[in-house]
């Protein structure tokens, strides 16, 4: 008889019920000191921020549900875990229709259109947050730490701040140490912040068997390990500190990229999803206009997860992990010698029989004419209107040189061209009133928001910017044009030097298109450097007999 | 050939200027090819033969004929006419020498004669003043990334019910959402820059 009692281990996943329920309230549980800890960061706003987000969620998911005629599926609390993730991603400033917005297109749109829970390709809750990207400016004002935003009205009296992630954007390494990192005492997303708490979280998850810990592992291990071999500034362990705590990456690796629904079933298609998603974070973080990429990763990788599936190779029991690896390249070599080439017979009109000899050739000519006569005359008609035309044409042309000067060198009558070549200009043109030189019209391509922006910088032999004219851009009405108009490009005018957006021989960006304004200062920036090398010679290149 | 700027117009190509998803050019018109994961992987396949092979010989009218004659105003006949004849002689060669393979990709190749995409590919080198090598890489990653959007688009048809939305939605509304939402998954790419 056994006198002292046992007490049975019993592992983690026996005791998982297996219900969504108990799987989503294991989220919120996992989610709770992250949220704790904002609130004590950026005040009771987070609190009334979630909860409209939470509220949104579930009514649009228990009205679409009741106004379908389908079965109530709020009870499973995904809907809560929806609201909760969105509201997590925003910032505490946000107004409060942005969580309502996004939860209606999380929850209807993006999930009950495709059958709910389940059903549904993209994760909601990022679909809701990217939505709101549209709206540029309510999100990237972030507040900084500490500071408690009010819960109602608009906040007027945000301190804004530079969020560790905009730093990085910048190619610098954010001024804070590893402490105030991990624990959130900087700007930045409700719940992306506090790193410490998150990964308690996570832990808290891989504990209770309900997330696996390869998607994290390849998602972290691969952003960990891109960023250590090619830092911006400092060395490659502190930009991999910083890289790895700022931003939604701990956040959207734990919480984001681990759900079901939105990730591969395999073991192996896991592991590719992870590293699919962090060579696509990095490489939005380094060369993106989004300061942080792992949303937009995360999304895009969710479109190819069926590949990754089938790229995943299911094991079957008692089969070994090879064989059916190696059983699709058999498939796929067998398929592809299928194919094989075979000589091709050429056929001899000449021995065709019954026709009179030199017949044969007016069947031919009798099906190419249709195609050739139709050539012929397009290309006549073409060639007739080109000659009627291009006296216009020259005109229009003319009329746009006359606009570009009008704007970049206003003092000059006509552009010529120069021998000069740079690397860092497309094309370097003498401005002349008269028989004067007034100054050096140098064309150059810097990168915006939304593509590259071609402008033509008038500098004056004295260096002093006489204009910018804009040629050709690529930017959004009101993310990014604002940066373009006549008002701000005239700030330009007289300048020298090496313009900067602070400090000495500064321009103000105009707020709201920081990055295009940057475009913008780093193209005459360019046009200034370039006429000032003219005669030193480096990097202009004179190409003697050109012109 | 340097390789930023090669490297450059592949990540263009394939992410920030998709040619599905952001540029919405050369869709086509084969339904078939939206349908299942093989028919979609032999319609990419076949839009990046010709992509590549039309951009390499457009370049070469473009640079050799074009430009130095002042003959510019010929550009959308001469494209055109070169696109097509590379479909057609393709067809050809495919059916005389290779007629497994001309079995699998006839019907997409005919599909690409209306499908936009080779010209606009050819379009926006000749336009953007690629070199060669640039121009043939946007071509063949352009491609590329036509056969990954079409191959997820038919293995999401697959594995996810598009009949569970509102009855108005269900059939071309629902997919097009889909591609929608594909498509916002990829204005995070916007505006990529290697420089």
């Amino acid at each position: 008889m056994n006198l002292c009692p046992t007490t049975a281990h019993v592992p983690p996943q026996l005791s998982r019920e297996g219900s969504t329920r108990s799987i989503m309230l294991d989220v919120i549980v996992a989610l709770l000191p992250s949220l704790g800890m904002s609130v004590y960061l950026f005040g009771p706003r987070v609190l009334t921020l979630t909860a409209v987000s939470i509220i949104t969620c579930v009514l649009s998911e228990y009205l679409y549900r009741r106004l379908t005629g389908k079965p109530d599926t709020t009870r499973d609390l995904s809907a809560c875990v929806t609201g909760l993730l969105l509201a997590m991603t925003l910032p505490v400033t946000a107004s409060y229709w942005a969580p309502v917005l996004g939860g209606i297109f999380a929850i209807v749109v993006v999930k009950q259109f495709y059958g709910g829970l389940g059903g549904n390709f993209m994760n909601p809750a990022l679909a809701g947050r990217m939505v709101l990207c549209t709206f540029p400016h309510m999100m990237t004002t972030w507040s900084d730490a500490l500071h408690w935003v009010p819960v109602f009205g608009a906040p007027v009296d945000v301190v804004s701040t530079a969020t560790p992630m905009s730093y990085l954007h910048n190619g610098q390494l954010p001024p804070l140490e590893f402490g105030q990192m991990m624990m959130g005492q900087h700007g930045g997303a409700i719940g992306e912040v506090s790193i410490f708490m998150l990964l308690l979280g996570g832990l808290y998850l891989l504990a209770r068997g309900v997330i696996s810990i390869r998607i994290p592992a390849a998602f972290v291990g691969t952003v960990a390990l891109l960023t250590f071999f090619t830092p911006q500034a400092g060395s490659g362990l502190e930009w991999m500190t910083a890289q790895l705590c700022s931003g939604g990456l701990i956040l959207g690796a734990f919480f984001m990229a681990t759900d079901y629904t939105t990730s591969p079933v395999t073991p192996r298609g896991h592991v590719l999803f992870g590293v699919g998603c962090g060579v696509l974070t990095v490489l939005l973080r380094h060369y993106g206009s989004y300061p942080d990429g792992v949303g937009w990763a995360i999304l895009t990788m969710n479109c190819v997860v069926w590949l990754l599936d089938r790229a995943g190779m299911p094991r079957r029991f008692g089969v070994r992990p090879m064989t059916l690896t190696h059983q699709w390249f058999q498939k796929v070599g067998r398929s592809l010698s299928a194919i094989r080439f075979v000589k091709p017979k050429f056929h001899h009109p000449i021995h065709q029989q019954g026709t009179m000899p030199g017949e044969e050739y007016l069947d031919q000519i009798k099906c190419v004419l249709p195609v050739a006569g139709t050539l012929l005359a397009v290309i006549l008609l073409i060639s007739g209107v080109h000659s009627a035309t291009d006296l216009d044409t020259a005109r229009q042309e003319h009329q746009m040189e006359q606009d570009i000067l009008s704007l970049a060198m206003p003092d000059a009558q006509i552009r010529t061209e120069t021998p000069y070549r740079s690397p860092n200009a497309i094309s370097i043109s003498a401005g002349y009133s008269g028989s004067d030189l007034i100054g050096y019209c140098v064309e150059v391509q810097t990168p915006g928001f939304h593509g590259p922006i071609n402008m033509v910088v008038g500098v004056d032999l004295d260096g002093k910017v006489t204009g910018v004219a804009i040629t050709d851009h690529q930017e959004i009405q009101g993310m990014g044009t604002q940066a373009l108009t006549p008002a701000f490009l005239n700030r330009f005018v007289g300048r020298s030097g090496t313009l900067s957006l602070s400090g000495t021989n500064a321009i103000d960006a105009v707020s709201g298109a920081t990055v295009t304004s940057n475009a913008v200062m780093t193209g005459v920036n360019q046009a200034l450097a370039v006429v000032a090398n003219l005669d030193k010679g480096e990097n202009v290149n004179y190409t003697d007999g050109e012109v | 050939m340097n390789p930023v700027h090669l490297t450059g117009a592949a990540l263009a190509a394939l992410l920030s200027e998709n040619f599905i998803l952001v540029n919405t050019l050369g869709v086509g018109t084969r339904m078939e090819a939206f349908r299942s994961p093989r028919e979609a992987r032999r319609a990419g396949i076949s839009v990046l033969l010709v992509m590549v092979i039309t951009v390499f010989l457009t370049w070469l009218m473009d640079v050799l004929v074009l430009q130095r004659y002042g003959l510019g105003h010929f550009r959308t006949l001469s494209f055109t006419v070169i696109a097509l004849s590379t479909v057609w002689l393709l067809r050809k060669f495919l059916s005389a020498c290779l007629p497994e393979l001309s079995r699998r990709l006839d019907g997409s190749l005919a599909s690409m004669s209306t499908n936009c995409a080779a010209l606009s590919a050819a379009y926006l080198a000749s336009s953007r003043g690629y070199e060669l090598g640039q121009a043939v890489t946007y071509a063949f990653f352009g491609g590329l990334g036509v056969l990954i959007v079409l191959m997820s688009f038919a293995g999401l048809r697959e594995a996810v019910d598009f009949d569970q939305c509102p009855r108005l939605f269900r059939g071309s509304p629902i997919a097009l959402f889909t591609l929608g939402l594909m498509a916002l998954a990829l204005v995070g790419f916007y505006g990529l820059h290697l420089s």
